[in-house]
């Protein structure tokens, strides 16, 4: 499959834009024929808005592929597979609402861990080390992102801890961790910003200061969720991090993904969020996401992944982003485009407005 | 960049000020107000909390009746300016907005305001006098200090909340909503053309806070009385901070359906007819309002109806437009029309997110409503079977036509709705409708009496 050839790449991240161009048309071209020809709903569906994998000729054409609203996954179990082929049913971490359950079989789990493996050698250039993770263990929660990290980071560091447990930070026992001389260098930390933050005050209750290595990278990830409202600007948290942990502000990354998708999309040195080489990222019209917006213009973001075998991942998301390096262009740092603006939104709900409903919710909560 | 400065109100006195920065628009409009401190709210407690209850209620609604006559005008100077400012604040068109305000002068009127406490009290004397009942002598006195915090959807609310308080003689402080700080505000400016030292100016607030601030928190300890309208976060969180003893009435969240009786095939001209009054109430306030429709369900084959009501929203979308639509509501829509495409639903749309209408089969697929003027329609054999949809989260339910109301109306009612009305009248709530299943101004008062013997 042509999406293999991307990630056996061994440079991805800096191969030719021609190259990547036409290896990625290529991959999702035959991605859209394999989950055209093995997932009925989505065939019908592709079939109501008059698109057939013929149409797909070129790489403008990728705009054609129908996308499948994010919500679909909420109601409907999609699959281009066999259910007995099934390996992983990856559940999302949303606050509210319905979750989204995703079918996942091993080919889609093993390009995952290639795709990952790939981003975090451009990211980390060295593996092993030791990371810290300011997300609960697996056992604790069913959350994709979770779940991830606990099957992703053994592998590639030598090391990993949780320093959340039963849903509370353990300061005295990350201290211990992270200032013990025996645990592997260098040392990153990932986690939600939130998560971050409560290090930072319990690291102030202690007094004492934590200096991480010059190689080491803190990264957040999964957004700031029920704690939106105490948010700080990226910039700012940077900084503070930068200061905290006494590494580089250009080591502070954010990622960002979802659980339909494979893909993890990481800021380079210069925080823009680079689209790995083999995912198509589009910005559609939020009036009509049938059109692309311009580049530069903001919209909602759309990915066509070709690392999923088990489910069409054709996906409209309802994040509000922008391109801010595009297909053709390599940005800043020396990778090839295309890149989102670190600033991505998630759209607010009709719940926000006007009377929405949410008795149940209210009543839950004041018994 | 658009910039306005609005002040606050305390005890009758305008303070300006700047300190506090409300952004509108993806930043593109901005209002500015003065931060409320502690201290205002110290002030406001100085105020007696019973001290209108000498004042005669005749004097009350006639200062309430000149404030509605100077609202009358549209050309009113407090009037143009709210409009214009409302309508960048809650995103409404303008002639949403006028629509709203024309209601103003109705709801000040002597008749209604008379009526309604003659309606709710029984009998208008019992705020002003002693009235024997049995062997009592009973008087009905104001509950104190009373805190509305209003919601942003229907402009009016806010002056509709305030009646309540003024009308039951209680010492009033208007949280406006952020929504919609504008139209209370210029409405208690009005006061200040009518007279600066009527006890009705001196005895109300319009004020503004942040949530959890420190003038929040003490003015929940300082009133007898909360009157809440909004969503579940605005409800919940005014139920968290209340008192024991604290009286507390809801308003919201809730929702409204139709229910269309074959009866409206008989000719292309009812047809037509009953579209229009679908597309009037599902336009209303942009769907935002309890009282707005989210689903109509058809008794019989719906798609012709569907396109009826499609052509009366390109009408409506004329005389009564949608006003700013934010990227989050588009993407709502967006997604809501993508779904139902996927599931097979048809679905009825102009070019833009202005309105849709999605004819679906399953109750299931109307949960995750965007609003916007997004209309569910539901085709079903007989109008009995939509009984199972309906519970206490359904505030007003209108019928093609007052013979099928009758027919259902006691079974609807058991089911916990409040209002049931007929389609093209769901936004006019008529005197004596007890709003949210209650007799508010009731429960505003405090009862007292006398042993007669």
């Amino acid at each position: 499959m042509r999406v293999d050839e991307i990630l056996a790449h061994p440079d991805p991240y800096h191969m030719k834009i021609e190259e990547k161009n036409d290896l990625k048309f290529r991959a999702i071209k035959e991605s859209f024929l394999h989950h055209y020809e093995n997932c009925a709903r989505y065939r019908e569906y592709s079939e109501s808005k008059k698109i057939t994998p013929e149409e797909i000729k070129n790489f403008d054409d990728l705009s054609k592929i129908p996308l499948l609203p994010i919500n679909i996954f909420k109601k409907y179990d999609l699959l281009s597979v066999k259910k007995e082929d099934i390996h992983i049913v990856a559940k999302s971490s949303g606050t509210t609402g319905n979750i989204s359950k995703v079918f996942k079989d091993k080919l889609t789990v093993e390009r995952l861990f290639k795709g990952v493996f790939k981003m975090m050698d451009w990211m980390v250039k060295k593996r092993g080390g030791f990371v810290g993770a300011l997300n609960p263990p697996p056992e604790e929660n069913d959350a994709w992102m979770v779940q991830t990290v606990s099957l992703i980071f053994p592998q590639y560091f030598d090391k990993m801890e949780y320093f959340i447990k039963q849903g509370k930070i353990d300061i005295e026992y990350m201290i211990k961790r992270l200032l013990n001389p025996a645990t592997p260098k260098p040392r990153h930390l990932f986690g939600p910003p939130f998560a971050y933050l409560k290090v930072i005050e319990g690291l102030k209750k202690t007094g004492i200061n934590i200096e991480l290595d010059n190689d080491s990278f803190a990264v957040t990830g999964g957004g700031w969720k029920m704690f939106a409202d105490k948010s700080i600007p990226k910039g700012i948290f940077r900084e503070m991090l930068s200061k905290e942990f006494s590494i580089p502000t250009e080591n502070i990354r954010d990622s960002y993904s979802c659980t339909e998708i494979n893909s993890w999309i990481v800021d380079c040195k210069h925080f823009k969020k680079h689209i790995p080489p083999w995912l198509h990222v589009s910005i559609r019209n939020p009036e009509n996401p049938d059109e692309e917006m311009e580049e530069g213009e903001e919209g909602l973001i759309a990915f066509l992944d070709p690392l999923a075998h088990s489910y069409p991942a054709f996906i409209l998301t309802d994040d509000i982003g922008k391109i801010v390096v595009g297909e053709n262009e390599v940005c800043e740092c020396g990778s090839i485009g295309p890149c989102l603006h670190e600033d991505i939104r998630r759209a607010k709900g009709a719940e926000a407005r006007g009377c929405a409903l949410k008795l149940q919710k209210l009543v839950n909560g004041i018994k | 960049m658009i910039e306005y400065h609005l002040p606050f109100i305390v005890n009758g006195r305008v303070i300006e000020g700047n300190d506090l920065h409300l952004k509108y628009r993806d930043g593109e409009v901005s209002i500015f107000m003065p931060e409320v401190s502690r201290k205002v709210i110290r002030k406001i407690n100085e105020i007696p909390s019973r001290i209108l209850y000498e004042v005669p209620s005749e004097d009350i609604i006639s200062f309430l009746n000149q404030v509605g006559d100077l609202w009358k005008n549209k050309n009113y100077e407090l009037r143009k300016e709210s409009v214009k400012i409302s309508s960048l604040t809650t995103g409404y068109h303008e002639k949403m907005i006028q629509f709203s305000y024309d209601m103003i002068p109705y709801i000040l009127s002597k008749e209604f305001l008379n009526q309604t406490i003659d309606i709710e009290l029984h009998n208008r004397k019992f705020l002003d006098e002693w009235i024997k009942v049995g062997e009592t002598m009973v008087r009905a006195i104001p509950i104190g200090k009373l805190l509305h915090i209003v919601a942003g959807n229907v402009p009016i609310v806010s002056i509709l909340s305030f009646i309540m308080g003024i009308l039951t003689k209680n010492v009033n402080i208007v949280k406006v909503a952020s929504g919609d700080p504008s139209t209370f505000i210029h409405f208690v400016l009005s006061f200040q053309e009518i007279d600066k030292n009527h006890p009705v100016t001196k005895t109300t607030s319009a004020l503004y806070w942040k949530h959890d601030s420190e003038a929040e928190k003490e003015c929940f300890d300082i009133v007898n009385g909360i009157l809440v309208w909004g969503g579940f976060d605005a409800v919940h969180s005014a139920r968290k901070k209340s008192k024991p003893n604290q009286v507390i009435l809801e308003f919201g969240p809730r929702k409204s359906v139709q229910l269309i009786g074959k009866e409206v095939y008989e000719n292309d001209t009812k047809l037509q007819e009953v579209a229009q009054k679908i597309a009037h109430d599902l336009s209303l306030y942009d769907q935002q309002a309890c009282h707005s429709p989210q689903i109509a369900f058809v008794e019989g084959e719906a798609e012709k109806l569907c396109r009826a009501i499609a052509k009366a929203m390109e009408t409506k979308e004329r005389n009564l437009p949608k006003g700013y639509t934010s990227v989050d509501e588009k993407t709502a829509v967006s997604h809501e029309r993508m779904m139902a495409k996927f599931r097979g639903d048809k679905v009825f749309q102009p070019d833009s997110t202005k309105w849709t209408i999605i004819l679906t089969k399953d109750f299931e697929n109307t949960v995750q409503h965007p609003l916007s003027r997004t209309l569910y329609v539901i085709e079903v054999k007989d109008l009995k079977e939509v009984l199972e949809y309906i519970d206490e989260t359904v505030m007003v339910v209108a019928f093609s036509s007052f013979k099928r109301l009758n027919e259902l109306k006691d079974e609807i009612f058991k089911r916990g709705v409040d209002r049931i009305t007929v389609i093209g009248k769901m936004g006019y709530f008529p005197l004596g409708y007890p709003q949210e299943g209650r007799r508010n101004l009731s429960q505003l008062v405090k009862w007292v009496g006398i042993d007669v013997n």
